[in-house]
C-alpha cells in the first residue's frame, strides 16, 4: 500500500476524533473502509433468499404487515459482510448498533469461527446504513438468532475457496488441506497466510452451499469472549455519538415544546445571544418537518457549553390551549374506563361462564407507570447536508436504515444520497430507534448550510422521550376447590406502540398484548384476554422488553398470589399450571418449550436454596418468563426495613437455546436485573397538563452501585436449533419476583408500580 | 466523601448538597465575571501534566472545556448536574464532577482525565476492568475509572461496603456494578502488592 493511499484513508478515519486515534484496531468503528486496495469478496448468493425476520411470525394483521415492511428491509442482495486485505488484519463487517449488549463481539465470532481465524486477528468494521446488509435494525433480541446460520455460511464459503486456492498454488488435492488461525496448511507443503491467495480467490466460483462446521468442533462459539472493544473503552477511546467532531462544525441545543403538539408563540433571544460564543438563535417547524419532532427555538454556537447557556437564556413561549391536557392520575382512569366496552384478543372456552362454576372468583387490578430509557448517553446527531444535496449522519442510532429513510424522504432525495454512520451507542434501550434527534441535526444543518452537532441535554432527553406505556390491568380468576384457575379472564390497556409509525393510532395491538400477556402459557380450559381504547397525547415508544415489562410483572404476581392463597409454593403451583411437557405455538413468537422452562426453574430453584431457610425478616420471590424465544426464570432476596428495600441478591438462569457468546449472556443477565430493579422501585414518569415533570436523574432515580444484589447468574443451552434473544428477556422477570420477595418479607401486597411510591402505603 | 447513612434517602441528600455546594461555586464565578465582562482572560490550566493556555469564560465547567476546547473526548457528558458522575476527573487527585466544577477553579491545580491516567491503558484499574470484562455499553466507564482512581487514593485499601458507597455516584444504566466493585478490589490489591 503506498503513502498517498495511506493518507486517503486516514483522512477518512479522522471524520472521528480521538485522541487516541492511531493506538489500535478497536477504534476502526466508523471508519469508513476504503476498498481500492482490498480484495472485496462478496455474500453474493451465499446468503441465500435470506429473509430471516419474520420467520415464525404470523402476520395476522395488514397493520402489522405495514408495519414490518416500514422497519424492516428483508432482503439481502449483495454485500461484503467479510474483507480479506492482501496484508494485515481480516476485516469483519458487523452491521448491526453496539449498545452494550456485545453484538460487535458477537455477530464477527459466527463468521470467525468457520474462516478459522482468532478474534485477535479481525478489524471490526462498523456498516454504515445500508440495504445490502439485510435488516439493520437492531432491536428485539434478534440479532444473533436471525444472523447465526446466514453469517457462519459467509465465513465457511470464503474459507472452502481459499482451500481451493492453496489447493491449485500447491498442486495438492484440497482434501489434503486444512486451517488454523488464517492460515491455510498442508502436512508436506508447509502454510500460506489467507491474505496471500486474496488475489487468487477472486477469480473462483461461489461455493454452491458452503459446509459448515459441527458444533462439537467449535473453537469460538460457546465459549466465553471479551468485549473486542473493551481497550478502547477503558481508555476513553471508543467514539461515541458525542465524540463527533468534524471541521467547520457548529454546535446546537434546541429548546422544545413541552408537548409535541403545542406551537411556538413567540420568543426572546436577546439574552442568548448575549452569551459569549453564542452564534445565531433559529427555529424549527413541526409541520414542516414531520410529527416524531416538535417545534424548537434552535441556539447555535461555537461549543456545546454555550450553546447549552444560550438555551437557557431563551425566553420562550409556547401555545398549547389546543391540545388535550393529560395529566398522571386523569389518565389513569381513562385507561380504567377505557375497559368498560373491551376489544377481545384471545378467547378459548367460556371464561365468563366457568366463573359463575367456580368456587370461588379472585380478581386484582394493576397500574404501572410510564417509563424512560434514560440511556447514559443523551441524544446527539451530527449532520451535513451538503450542497450537492447529500447528506451525511454521524449519530448513534440503532436502525440506520429507518434514518435513511426518513431523511431522505425529509430532503426529498433518493436514500443514496443520505449516509449514516453509526457510533458507539451510549446505551440504547429502544430510544435510539427513534429518529427524531437525528431529523432534527439534519434539519438545522440544512438551515444553516453547515456541518452540526445537536445535543440533547438530560432534561431534553428526560420530558422529549418515546417512554414505555403506563398500563392499567385487571385479571380475574374462577378458582377450584385447589385453588387452580380453570378460567382466566386479563384486560389489559396502553398506548400502542403503533402509533409511533400511525401518529393517533393509539389502541394497543394484538402482537403488544401477546408479550407476556395474551400468550399466558399455563393449561387453562377457560380463557378471555381483552382491551380497550385510549388516547393519550404523551409519545410512547419501545424500551427494553417492551410490553413483556407490565405483563410480565402483573400475570407473576397474580400467580405468585394465587399460590400463596392456595398454600401451595410458588414454583410447584407453576409446574402445576404447566401440567406435562408441551409445546406451545405462542401469537409472534417462536414456539415455547414448556419442558425447557421446567427445567430452567429447577435450575433456579437448586441454586438460589429455594427450600434453605432465610435470616430472620427477609424475603423470597419467584417468577419466570417465556419473552424473546428465551426461557428465563429468576429467584430474589429482599429485606426491607421501614420502607427501605434492601435487595440482597438474585439467582437467574436463561435458555436462549445455545449461548454463542456465555461471557456476554451472563453479563446481559446482569444488567438485565439492574435495569428490572430501576423500573420496578423507582421508575415513573408522570405529567402534568400533558409535559412530564421529571427532568434529570434526581427525580428519575436509577439503582445506583450500592443498591446492586448479588447475581447469580445459569446459563442452559436448552436447543441449539431454537435460539433466543438475551438483551431482553432477563427484564421481565425482575420486577415481579421483587414484588412477590417483598410480600414474602413482609406479608403486604404491591400492586402498583414503582415500589417506592406504594410501599408507604402497604407496609 | 463517605457515606455512613444506608439506602436512597440519605444518599440522595448528599447528591443533592453537593449539587446545590456546586451550583453555587458556579454562580459565584458568574458573578464576578459579570463584573470584568468583556475583558478577555486567558487561564492557564494543567491537564495530564500538559499546561494548556485557553480563551473561555471563567464559569465554563471543565468538562466542556476538555471536550470541546482540548479535543478530549474520554470524559463524557450524562446530566450536567453532577448527579451520574460519567463526567468524572481528577483535581489534585480528588475524583470530582467535571460538568458543575468551573475551569476557572482548576487553575493552579492538576487535571487528570482518562486519556492521562495511563500511557498504553495498563494502569491497574484499566487492566482489572478488561479482566473481567467490566464494560457493556461503556460510555460511564471513563468516569468509573476516574472516580475509583479517585476513591484509591484517598483509600488505597477499601473494603467491599465502601467501595460500592464510593462508587454510588456513577450510574451505570447497563448494571455493570458487580463487576466494577470486583475490578477496584482487584486493582487495589495488586496496587498495594507494588503493581503502580
Amino acid at each position: 500500500m503506498s503513502e498517498s493511499k495511506n493518507q486517503e484513508e486516514t483522512i477518512e478515519e479522522k471524520i472521528i476524533s480521538t485522541p487516541e486515534e492511531s493506538k489500535g484496531k478497536e477504534h476502526s468503528a466508523p471508519k469508513k473502509v476504503k476498498r481500492r486496495n482490498f480484495l472485496l469478496w462478496s455474500a453474493a448468493g451465499i446468503a441465500g433468499t435470506g429473509a430471516v425476520l419474520g420467520v415464525g411470525y404470523s402476520y395476522r394483521y395488514t397493520l402489522m404487515f405495514k408495519m414490518m415492511q416500514l422497519m424492516a428491509n428483508n432482503t439481502i442482495k449483495a454485500k461484503a459482510f467479510l474483507v480479506i486485505p492482501t496484508k494485515g488484519n481480516i476485516q469483519l463487517v458487523c452491521a448491526r448498533s453496539e449498545m452494550g449488549q456485545g453484538v460487535r463481539t458477537a455477530m464477527p465470532m459466527l463468521i470467525a469461527e468457520e474462516l478459522d481465524v482468532g478474534l485477535d486477528q479481525v478489524d471490526i468494521i462498523q456498516a454504515d446504513g445500508d440495504a445490502m446488509y439485510g435488516d439493520q435494525n437492531t432491536d428485539g433480541s434478534r440479532s444473533i438468532t436471525s444472523f447465526f446460520t446466514r453469517l457462519r455460511e459467509v465465513g465457511a464459503a470464503a474459507r472452502e475457496l481459499l482451500i481451493e486456492a492453496a489447493a491449485e498454488k500447491w498442486r495438492v488435492p484440497a482434501s489434503e488441506c486444512r486451517t488454523n488461525r488464517g492460515m491455510v496448511l498442508h502436512r508436506t507443503k508447509g502454510s500460506i497466510p489467507y491474505g496471500e491467495l486474496a488475489e487468487a480467490i477472486t477469480s473462483l466460483p461461489l461455493p454452491e452451499k458452503p459446509t459448515l462446521k459441527s458444533s462439537k468442533d467449535f473453537k469460538l462459539l460457546g465459549k466465553p469472549q471479551k468485549g473486542i472493544d473493551q481497550s478502547a473503552i477503558v481508555q476513553g477511546a471508543a467514539p461515541f455519538g458525542i465524540d463527533v467532531e468534524i471541521p467547520g462544525m457548529v454546535y446546537a441545543c434546541a429548546a422544545r415544546a413541552p408537548l409535541p403538539k403545542a406551537t411556538l408563540k413567540g420568543f426572546d433571544d436577546k439574552a442568548a445571544l448575549k452569551v459569549p460564543n453564542v452564534l445565531k438563535v433559529i427555529r424549527l417547524r413541526r409541520d414542516k418537518i414531520n410529527h416524531l419532532v416538535n417545534d424548537s427555538v434552535v441556539v447555535i454556537a461555537k461549543n456545546t457549553w454555550a450553546a447549552i447557556q444560550g438555551k437557557r437564556a431563551l425566553q420562550v413561549k409556547w401555545d398549547d390551549f389546543r391540545l388535550q391536557r393529560e395529566s398522571t392520575p386523569d389518565y389513569k382512569n381513562q385507561l380504567e374506563h377505557s375497559l368498560k366496552d373491551p376489544a377481545t384478543w384471545r378467547r378459548e372456552g367460556d371464561a365468563k361462564a366457568a366463573e359463575k362454576q367456580a368456587e370461588e372468583v379472585f380478581s386484582r387490578a394493576y397500574h404501572t407507570p410510564y417509563l424512560l430509557h434514560a440511556q447514559m448517553e443523551p441524544l446527539v446527531a451530527t449532520a451535513h447536508v451538503k450542497q450537492d444535496k447529500t447528506c451525511e449522519i454521524w449519530a448513534p442510532c440503532q436502525d440506520p436504515q429507518r434514518v435513511q429513510k426518513t431523511i431522505a424522504s425529509y430532503l426529498g432525495v433518493d436514500v443514496k444520497k443520505v449516509t449514516v454512520h453509526v457510533t458507539f451507542l451510549g446505551g440504547g434501550f429502544g430510544r435510539k430507534s427513534q429518529p427524531d434527534f437525528i431529523l432534527e441535526a439534519v434539519a438545522i444543518s440544512k438551515q444553516l448550510k453547515k456541518p452540526v452537532k445537536l445535543q440533547w441535554t438530560r432534561e431534553d432527553d428526560t420530558k422529549h422521550g418515546f417512554y414505555h406505556s403506563q398500563s392499567f390491568q385487571r385479571l380475574s380468576a374462577g378458582l377450584d376447590k385447589k385453588g387452580y384457575p380453570i378460567s382466566w379472564h386479563h384486560q389489559s390497556v396502553f398506548k400502542s406502540l403503533v402509533s409511533v409509525m400511525f401518529e393517533g393510532f393509539d389502541a394497543a395491538t394484538p402482537f403488544e398484548f401477546a408479550m407476556a400477556g395474551s400468550n399466558m402459557p399455563y393449561r387453562i380450559d377457560n380463557v378471555l384476554c381483552e382491551t380497550g381504547e385510549t388516547h393519550a397525547s404523551v409519545r410512547v415508544g419501545w424500551l427494553r422488553s417492551v410490553c413483556n415489562i407490565f405483563h410480565s410483572f402483573t400475570v407473576n404476581s397474580f400467580i405468585n398470589e394465587l399460590a400463596d392463597k392456595a398454600g401451595i409454593d410458588p414454583i410447584e403451583y407453576r409446574k402445576t399450571l404447566y401440567g406435562k411437557p408441551r409445546v406451545i405455538k405462542p401469537d409472534f413468537a417462536k414456539p415455547m418449550h414448556t419442558k425447557r422452562m421446567l427445567t430452567v426453574m429447577e435450575k433456579t430453584k437448586k441454586e438460589f436454596g429455594w427450600d434453605k431457610p432465610l435470616p430472620k425478616g427477609h424475603g423470597k420471590g419467584f417468577a419466570e418468563q417465556f419473552s424473546f424465544n428465551s426461557h428465563v426464570a429468576a429467584a430474589m432476596e429482599v429485606s426491607v426495613k421501614d420502607d427501605n428495600v434492601t435487595v440482597h441478591r438474585c439467582t437467574i438462569t436463561i435458555d436462549c437455546g445455545f449461548a454463542v457468546n456465555p461471557e456476554t449472556v451472563r453479563a446481559q443477565m446482569e444488567g438485565s436485573v439492574a435495569f428490572g430493579l430501576s423500573a420496578g422501585l423507582y421508575g415513573k414518569i408522570t405529567l402534568k397538563d400533558g409535559a412530564v415533570k421529571q427532568s434529570n436523574y434526581h427525580d428519575y432515580p436509577v439503582l445506583r452501585m450500592n443498591e446492586m444484589p448479588k447475581v447469580d447468574v445459569h446459563i442452559i443451552n436448552g436447543d441449539p436449533n431454537n435460539m433466543g434473544g438475551v438483551g431482553e428477556p432477563g427484564v421481565p422477570v425482575i420486577t415481579p419476583a421483587l414484588v412477590a420477595a417483598i410480600h414474602n418479607a413482609t406479608g403486604k401486597r404491591i400492586h402498583d408500580l414503582p415500589v417506592v411510591d406504594t410501599i408507604k402505603e402497604v407496609v | 466523601m463517605s457515606l455512613t447513612k444506608k439506602g436512597r434517602t440519605g444518599y440522595d441528600k448528599v447528591i443533592r448538597d453537593r449539587a446545590i455546594r456546586q451550583h453555587k461555586m458556579t454562580h459565584q464565578v458568574e458573578r464576578q465575571d459579570s463584573n470584568t465582562q468583556g475583558i478577555k482572560t486567558m487561564l492557564k490550566i494543567t491537564i495530564n501534566g500538559q499546561v494548556h493556555e485557553v480563551d473561555v469564560p471563567p464559569d465554563m465547567p471543565i468538562l466542556w472545556v476538555v471536550r470541546d476546547v482540548l479535543h478530549m473526548k474520554g470524559t463524557k457528558f450524562g446530566c450536567g448536574l453532577g448527579q451520574c458522575g460519567s463526567c468524572t476527573v481528577l483535581l489534585d487527585n480528588k475524583a470530582i464532577r467535571s460538568c458543575v466544577t468551573p475551569v476557572s477553579w482548576a487553575v493552579g491545580k492538576n487535571i487528570t482525565t482518562i486519556e492521562g491516567l495511563s500511557r498504553e491503558g495498563d494502569h491497574p484499574l484499566q487492566q482489572a476492568w478488561k479482566d473481567l470484562n467490566v464494560p457493556q455499553c461503556g460510555y460511564c466507564q471513563p468516569g468509573q475509572i476516574m472516580n475509583a482512581a479517585g476513591l484509591l487514593h484517598a483509600n488505597a485499601t477499601p473494603s467491599a461496603k465502601e467501595v460500592r458507597e464510593g462508587m454510588a455516584g456513577n450510574i451505570c444504566r447497563c448494571g455493570t456494578y458487580q463487576r466494577i466493585e470486583k475490578a477496584i478490589l482487584q486493582a487495589a490489591d495488586k496496587m498495594n502488592k507494588g503493581g503502580k
